[in-house]
């Protein structure tokens, strides 16, 4: 039986997650200072400072929060932050949660030649491996609404990834497929209406023109708890997407700290994406 | 207002169809389904399957429109769709937008996708929505001579009607539309799929969606007119959304006198005789 007394339906449940738990729950959150403003216009003077929020507010606020419900998260940092904001990728780290990969200067791989792809990767993986002592396992493009490369998939296999967070085909983890051979690699989707972007962008953030509606806190608290009721019932994987740069405001904290209590009352597993591309990793060799 | 008649007294329609348009556009305009591209994917992924459940649990039959590159990437889910008994419909081949085609590459890609659907469930398809821009004489002309006998791409009507050709009658059925119905509008989310500036569509709450789905149902029964349900599953798929779906369906059955059926039955009744 899952929530509400609705019997899950059982196939849709690919992996079995720790004792017994009916769902997966990852929060992960993209670190996204000053780097996505750089690289999209080299300016972050004026309204393009917005991404300075993320480390002074949104980080600590949102790591805040973690400590208090005892919950990891995934941190996506890209390597130009983390250069400038070493302490504050330190302290993520040292906490408990996991640092993954997210381009330099928060670039759209798909306009990339292989070469400097490659170097970016390679830097911004040395870079984090650097500050906090531990490689990333994984990686998430930036640059919403553009793909990544042919060639991107295998770069991060190369460099020993265990998941890739890029693509949105799919409600909950599946493996990886590398010219049309499967790879020791899992997929972790991720989904506009679970991406907090998508009620509380600011305009014209990143330099991209965005103009969207802004939706009170209460009502995005509740799309999410109809979102998770859902796939909680039905799927057994909840992937949120979090910009500290956005959501660390002090008004939208609550829908944050609403969200994470209202799961708490449910037999979910919170987890980091490695945790979860290891153990279905292990569950596709015993299969 | 004209009166449109309904067989057996039934005071309005409900027919459901579905565009299954997966990453043609991203192959065409890009020709990259790589990562954040990859969202038309969800559709026959994992979209379909769920919509196959909750048709069979209320009995209906529904159409199904897919771009004949999406059929061949997902052969399976193709036949799985015929084989429960709903129609697929064509879109072109990658979802092209025909007005911008040579009338000779136009033809090349309706004989093309209309055979690769034919080989794939061994009939070819009868029912067309245009896929990207508009809907010109010359695509109608084609369709008519490749056997169609439905079009559903406009969206000016309310009812149902038989499609004139330069001033002649002929047997082609107009199933209109309307983006109100369409869950485009609401669920869409994310960056418009074609290239050009990044747009991006805001997402609405499901529960809010259901209100607009009904008052448009209601109205249109209120007037006996056709209630088209365009939907795309990359949007609709999603367990929160499919169970506003549901209800729209409980509602649509709870309401007296609704014909709840399916393209092809209103395109026989608007061609019968
Ligand atoms: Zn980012
Ligand atoms: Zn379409």
């Amino acid at each position: 039986m899952g929530a509400k007394g609705i019997v899950k339906k059982g196939s849709e449940m690919k992996f079995r997650w720790p004792n017994g738990a009916e769902c997966a729950v990852s929060l992960s959150f993209e670190y996204d200072a000053e780097s996505v403003e750089w690289g999209y216009s080299r300016n972050i003077e004026g309204a393009f400072d917005i991404g300075g929020f993320s480390p002074q507010f949104g980080v600590p606020r949102v790591l805040e929060l973690l400590n208090k419900h005892d919950v990891k998260g995934t941190f996506f940092v890209p390597g130009w932050d983390a250069e400038r904001y070493p302490d504050s990728i330190k302290e993520i780290a040292e906490a408990g949660h996991e640092i993954a990969a997210h381009g330099y200067t928060h670039e759209n791989f798909s306009e990339l030649t292989p070469r400097k792809e490659k170097d970016v990767l390679e830097k911004a993986h040395k870079i984090l491996t650097d500050i906090t002592g531990i490689p990333p396992r994984g990686f998430r493009a930036a640059a919403y609404g553009r793909p990544i490369s042919a060639k991107t998939l295998s770069f991060c296999r190369d460099m020993d990834y265990i998941y890739d967070s890029s693509f949105m085909d799919d409600d909950e983890p599946y493996q990886v497929k590398i010219d049309g051979k499967f790879v020791n690699m899992i997929e972790i989707p991720w989904a506009w209406p679970l991406n907090d972007i998508s009620f509380m962008s600011p305009p014209f953030s990143s330099g991209m023109s965005l103009v969207l509606p802004q939706r009170k806190p209460q009502w995005v608290l509740e799309l999410w708890k109809e979102e998770f009721d859902g796939l909680y019932e039905e799927v057994g994987f909840f992937n949120l997407v979090i910009h500290p740069r956005d959501m660390g405001r002090v008004s939208r904290m609550p829908i944050l700290e609403g969200l994470v209590s209202y799961m708490k009352r449910y037999n979910v597993w919170f987890t980091t994406y490695s945790q979860v591309a290891d153990l279905c990793l292990k569950q596709l060799v015993e299969r | 207002m004209e009166k449109f008649k309904w067989p057996n007294k039934y005071k309005s329609a409900v027919i459901f169809t579905f565009d299954v348009d997966g990453c043609a556009e991203q192959q065409l305009y890009e020709g990259n389904t790589l990562g954040h591209n990859s969202a038309g994917d969800y559709r026959p992924k994992i979209a379909v399957p769920r919509i196959l459940n909750i048709l069979d649990r209320h009995g209906l039959k529904a159409t199904f429109i897919i771009p004949a590159w999406v059929a061949q990437r997902f052969p399976q889910r193709v036949k799985e769709i015929h084989n429960r008994g709903h129609e697929i419909g064509a879109h072109g081949y990658l979802h092209e937008n025909f007005s911008t085609l040579s009338e000779s590459e136009e033809r090349e890609i309706h004989n093309k996708s209309g055979k690769i659907i034919a080989d794939m469930i061994g009939t070819p398809p009868k029912a067309f929505r245009t896929p990207g821009g508009p809907l010109t004489t010359r695509t109608m002309k084609m369709l008519l001579e490749n056997g169609y006998d439905c079009d559903s791409s406009s969206v000016k009507n309310y009812f149902p009607s038989r499609v004139k050709l330069e001033g002649k009658e002929v047997d082609m059925a107009e199933i209109p539309f309307s983006w109100l119905t369409d869950d485009f509008p609401y669920f869409w989310g994310g960056y418009e799929d074609k290239p050009g500036p990044p747009s991006f569509m805001p997402i609405s709450a499901p529960k809010d969606v259901l209100e607009y789905w009904m008052a448009e149902f209601d109205g249109i029964h209120e007037i006996g007119g056709l209630f088209v349900y365009l939907n795309h599953p990359r949007a609709i798929g999603r367990i929160s959304r499919l169970r506003v779906l549901d209800k729209l369906i409980h509602h649509i059955k709870a309401t007296p006198s609704v014909w709840i059926t399916n393209l092809r039955e209103v395109v026989n009744w608007v061609l019968r005789e």
